[in-house]
């Protein structure tokens, strides 16, 4: 099979949909985790990788994806390694590991698209066994098949089996390795216990007692069992039990026993940290997460987007209803007075003001429903940092903090690219090499903090840096040099507003490209990105300290703030992001400057535009004076605009166009009034530029 | 052959484990919750149960329970997901004779079956 | 209406049967036909909030039941001249490639089902250079109907400009 040939999988369209969901999060799992597997990783983590390969393995081959089966099966058997302490997972293991999973990313995906993706796993595979048979010759470290379990037992319990032995009872010292494919050792070394319990005692355990009957057993389990049985009953006693690998039964004698002295205890004493962690984890089972009485309550189950975003429909037409019904009832009511039906009317009310009230619930809970933890994007940027990193002979600690907060999963996929951008920038540019920071006497590592966290109805995400800054001088030249700004007001602006030149269209302050930050794509995409979905992206620097990007977003983007006005008979909304203050046109300070009307505010000086004849509908024909002054700001850019009349705040549910209108320039789309007509979302950030850059 | 009572609420898995089952030669009944279970086994007598742990109407552990209940010498395996360990030990403390965690491969599912009917 | 294909369907999928189902309806002296499984639904002319800026024959957005549907007066697109709407006059809601958009006619006449045999090519009665928007014409006993081709009709906005004008002119020249 090669490129582009079709290929078939044995799963229909519901299938589809379960294997690529749980395909996506064991692939997102895995980019988080394996790069914190370089080193001495934590058991817990390594076992989580190994669950997640194995996860991928066994869905692959149920559908019949060869090569994906294959592929994982390589990469589990490098992490069973990994597990058992046979192999040292050093960067090269990783590597490998982490090319294997960007193919196993792409043949996830041919399971969507059909088509042969031209990956054949071979190599990899190869490079993956080549590390586990390299691994296994250099260190000299053969593969342990049988457990060589001394049989040794703690003198107390050797002293109470010697009487057992006494009194006719056979003693023996068993073994058990469990399948390292097996999930839930725990519970399988807690199977073992009740089959041989059930057979004989069992004076002596590791782990002990308490840790298995808490399912903290692993794959490893060592119990002597007594009672008047043969060794045929007890391993016929562990064939009950699944995913038991290999076993030693040895007979525990007089003789054996008998040196259980203090001295042979000494192989015990050995084994005392990990008796103690043992120990450690026989905690009440109560605290246990999986134990808490809450945890069974929250159950969850997965639900289509394309549902829910239908659901939101569904109540964006039952809130118009509503209106109407209002708007009814307000007609109705003097009819019914007058027909002296006042129970009837009381009835008429109490029902629509309860609809009303269950709408706005239903509403806010199905955006809650939509709402996930940033964690989704936050868990890509590990692999990330690591790339760039070593692409750029840098040394980077990655900090995270907020990924529990959430926010709607539409504004999770416009915030990916800007905060990666962002991110990159900060390690390429804003972080010093190992060297020059010996020299400057900081830590050869640098430090990027990002953060999450809710603010009223916005998310914020916070991109800090603790390298040199941004160079305000340079960036003056350039902006300068470039036309982008004049001299005079380049060398007026303070250095806090000198910074926010980085956002300039046409700037770029790296000496050279590089493919880290992208070739020419500056930070003023960042910020029409960002701007795009109604956010708001600033920075600030000290020299020498570092810099700091902190990106604004609404919550959602089905939602936004808005003041709505009116301008020549049509309704608008303008987004509350971009508005700084509204007022009356006679109390505003308006001049006419080269002919052009010019709004002084707060000692800033910028021009005046009727807003509907900036659109392209004419000029306003409402009375002067008794209009109102709308002043609205995006990034540096300052335009007051001339509206015919003030209607409120609200929250307006965003809704497009449609492709036949297309994004019409200065608008975002359209919104559902409360009396089912619809009036246009003003796109401030381009109609501000355009404005500003007209009057200039 | 014997006859197995295959328990999940979701028809995916439900549909997926008996056709792996009946394909082997094994007899199925399905049952989508808890109660449905508890009346189907009632009534079916299978030889072994595969029984879902997260269910609604009733839950997998208390469908066990009540089961076991009627027939202390039922042999049922538990059908978990990752994250139930602790549901899980409870089962096998309450009789559960072994368990699956999804996804279930072919393979292990008529494994576990013939270890239950052995 | 949701189960309903979107997607505009020129050939009956059914070609055995050889008949066009077919939705008619006028636009001044002239009658048109569009598929019907094109047409996802059919109301009176309701409320609709201009586009400052946009295409002239762009009537303006309204409000389908929660829905934001651009809606077409279809006699300026068509170069046919203005005329007052009436109590017959009707949007023809239609699922185009561009999403859904409602078409102004004068009025809708009937639903029905036409021959293929009775289907010739626009340029065979009609010698315009260009058809864009007329995919066949139909002679039946008492009139000629037009098969409207939905995508000629509904440029996406990238080429509206340009198609604009030549659609605009061969009807001219039709009519």
């Amino acid at each position: 099979m090669a490129k582009g040939q079709p290929l078939t999988f044995d799963l229909d369209e519901d299938d589809l949909k379960l294997f690529t969901e749980e395909a996506d999060e064991q692939l997102e799992l895995l980019d988080t985790a394996l790069v914190q597997l370089e080193g001495e990783p934590d058991p817990e983590l390594v076992q989580q990788i190994f669950r997640a390969a194995h996860t991928l393995k066994g869905s692959s081959a149920t559908i019949g994806h060869k090569r994906m089966a294959s592929l994982t099966h390589a990469m589990e058997s490098v992490l069973d390694a990994v597990r058992q302490n046979r192999l040292t997972p050093e960067s090269d293991v990783v590597d490998a590991l982490l090319v294997a999973l960007d193919a196993l990313r792409v043949l996830a995906a041919e399971v969507n698209t059909r088509v042969h993706s031209g990956i054949e796993p071979g190599e990899i595979e190869s490079k993956l066994k080549g590390i586990l048979e390299g691994n296994a010759a250099g260190n000299g470290v053969a593969v342990k098949v049988a457990p060589s379990a001394p049989a040794t037992v703690p003198p107390a319990a050797a002293e109470a089996l010697l009487a057992d032995i006494a009194g006719g009872k056979q003693a023996f010292h068993v073994h058990v390795s469990i399948d390292a494919t097996c999930e839930l050792p725990g519970i399988r070394c807690y199977q073992v216990l009740q089959e041989l319990e059930a057979i004989g005692s069992i004076p002596w355990s590791e782990p002990g007692r308490d840790a298995i009957e808490s399912g903290n057993g692993e794959y490893t389990l060592t119990i002597v069992v007594a009672g008047l049985i043969e060794e045929g009953h007890v391993r016929a006693a562990l064939e009950a039990v699944s995913d038991i690998g290999p076993v030693t039964v040895s007979h525990l004698g007089v003789d054996e026993l008998a040196a259980a002295s203090p001295i042979e205890a000494a192989p015990v004493a050995v084994a005392r940290p990990r008796l103690s962690v043992v120990e450690n984890d026989a905690a009440p089972v109560a605290a246990t997460p999986d134990a808490k009485p809450g945890k069974k309550g929250s159950q969850s189950v997965r639900i289509d987007v394309e549902r829910l975003d239908g659901l939101m429909n569904l109540v964006g037409e039952l809130v118009i209803d509503r209106t109407r019904l209002q708007q009814i009832r307000d007609a109705a009511n003097p009819v019914l007075k007058e027909a002296n039906l006042q129970e009837l009317m009381q009835n008429f009310e109490e029902t629509t003001s309860h609809l009303t009230r269950i709408t706005d619930e239903l509403q806010e809970q199905i955006m809650r429903s939509r709402m996930l933890p940033v964690r989704s994007v936050l868990s890509r940027l590990p692999r990330l940092v690591r790339d760039v990193a070593a692409k750029c002979g840098k040394k980077v600690d990655l900090v995270m903090s907020g990924e529990e907060t959430e926010l709607d999963r539409s504004v999770i996929e416009e915030i990916s690219d800007p905060l990666v951008h962002i991110l990159r920038n900060a390690i390429d540019h804003g972080l010093e090499t190992p060297e020059e920071r010996r020299a400057q006497g900081k830590p050869e590592t640098g430090t990027v903090t990002v953060t999450a966290w809710n603010q009223e109805t916005y998310i914020y995400l916070s991109v800090k840096d603790d390298g040199k800054g941004i160079d305000t001088s340079t960036l003056r030249r350039k902006a300068v040099e470039k036309g982008l700004i004049s001299r005079e007001a380049a060398e007026a602006a303070s250095d806090d507003a000198a910074v926010q030149f980085i956002f300039l269209p046409g700037l770029s302050t790296a000496k050279t490209l590089s493919d880290v930050s992208g070739r020419g794509v500056g930070m003023d995409i960042v910020r029409t990105n960002i701007e795009r979905v109604n956010g708001n992206v600033s920075v600030r620097s000290e020299p020498g300290k570092g810099s700091e990007f902190i990106i604004q977003l609404p919550l959602t983007l089905a939602t936004t703030k808005a003041l709505m006005v009116m301008a020549q008979q049509t309704v608008y909304a303008m987004p509350l992001v971009s508005v700084t203050e509204a007022l009356l046109e006679r109390e505003a300070d308006v001049h006419t400057v080269n002919g052009k009307r010019t709004l002084r505010l707060r000692g800033k000086l910028f021009p005046l535009i009727d807003l509907a004849e900036a659109l392209g509908d004419g000029a306003s024909t409402a009375p002067e004076g008794e209009r109102f002054v709308v002043a609205a700001r995006h990034g540096t850019r300052q335009v007051g605009f001339l509206v015919d009349r003030l209607l409120g705040e609200q929250d307006v549910v965003v809704k497009s166009l449609g492709d036949l209108i297309g994004n019409r320039k200065g608008l975002t789309g359209a919104t559902i009034l409360g009396d089912g007509s619809l009036g246009l979302i003003i796109d401030m950030p381009s109609l501000i530029s355009e404005q500003a850059r007209f009057a200039a | 052959m014997a006859t197995i009572l295959v328990v999940d609420d979701a028809a995916f898995m439900r549909m997926r484990t008996s056709k792996i089952l009946t394909e082997a030669g094994y007899d199925v009944v399905q049952a989508e919750n808890g109660m449905d279970a508890v009346e189907k086994y009632r009534a079916k007598r299978p030889d072994a149960v595969l029984m879902d742990i997260t269910m609604p109407e009733m839950d997998g552990l208390t469908a066990l329970r009540e089961i076991k209940a009627i027939d202390p010498t039922a042999r049922v395996a538990m059908v978990t997901a990752l994250g139930q360990q602790q549901i899980v030990l409870e089962a096998v403390k309450s009789g559960a004779k072994d368990f699956l965690v999804k996804p279930c491969e072919g393979d292990r599912v008529l494994a576990a079956v013939s270890k239950l009917c052995a | 209406m949701a189960s309903r294909p979107g997607a505009f369907a020129p050939e009956d999928e059914q070609a055995p049967s050889a008949e066009e189902h077919v939705v008619v309806f006028r636009l001044g002296q002239e009658y048109y036909a569009l598929d019907i499984q094109a047409v996802q639904e059919i109301v009176r002319i309701q409320p609709t909030t201009s586009i400052p800026g946009a295409e002239p024959w762009v009537e303006g957005i309204t409000n389908l039941r929660g829905r934001v549907v651009p809606v077409i007066d279809l006699r300026r697109r068509c170069g046919v001249e203005a005329a007052p709407h009436t109590s017959d006059t009707r949007v023809v809601v239609v699922g185009g490639s561009t999403g859904m958009v409602g078409l102004i006619v004068d009025a809708v006449t009937e639903v029905m089902r036409i021959p293929v045999d009775q289907i010739e090519a626009p340029g065979a009665i009609v010698s315009v250079p260009q058809n864009a928007y007329l995919r066949g014409i139909a002679k039946l006993e008492d009139r000629l109907v037009s098969l409207m081709d939905l995508d000629g009709v509904l440029p996406s906005h990238d080429s509206a400009d340009t198609e604009d004008s030549s659609v605009t002119e061969t009807i001219a020249r039709a009519a």
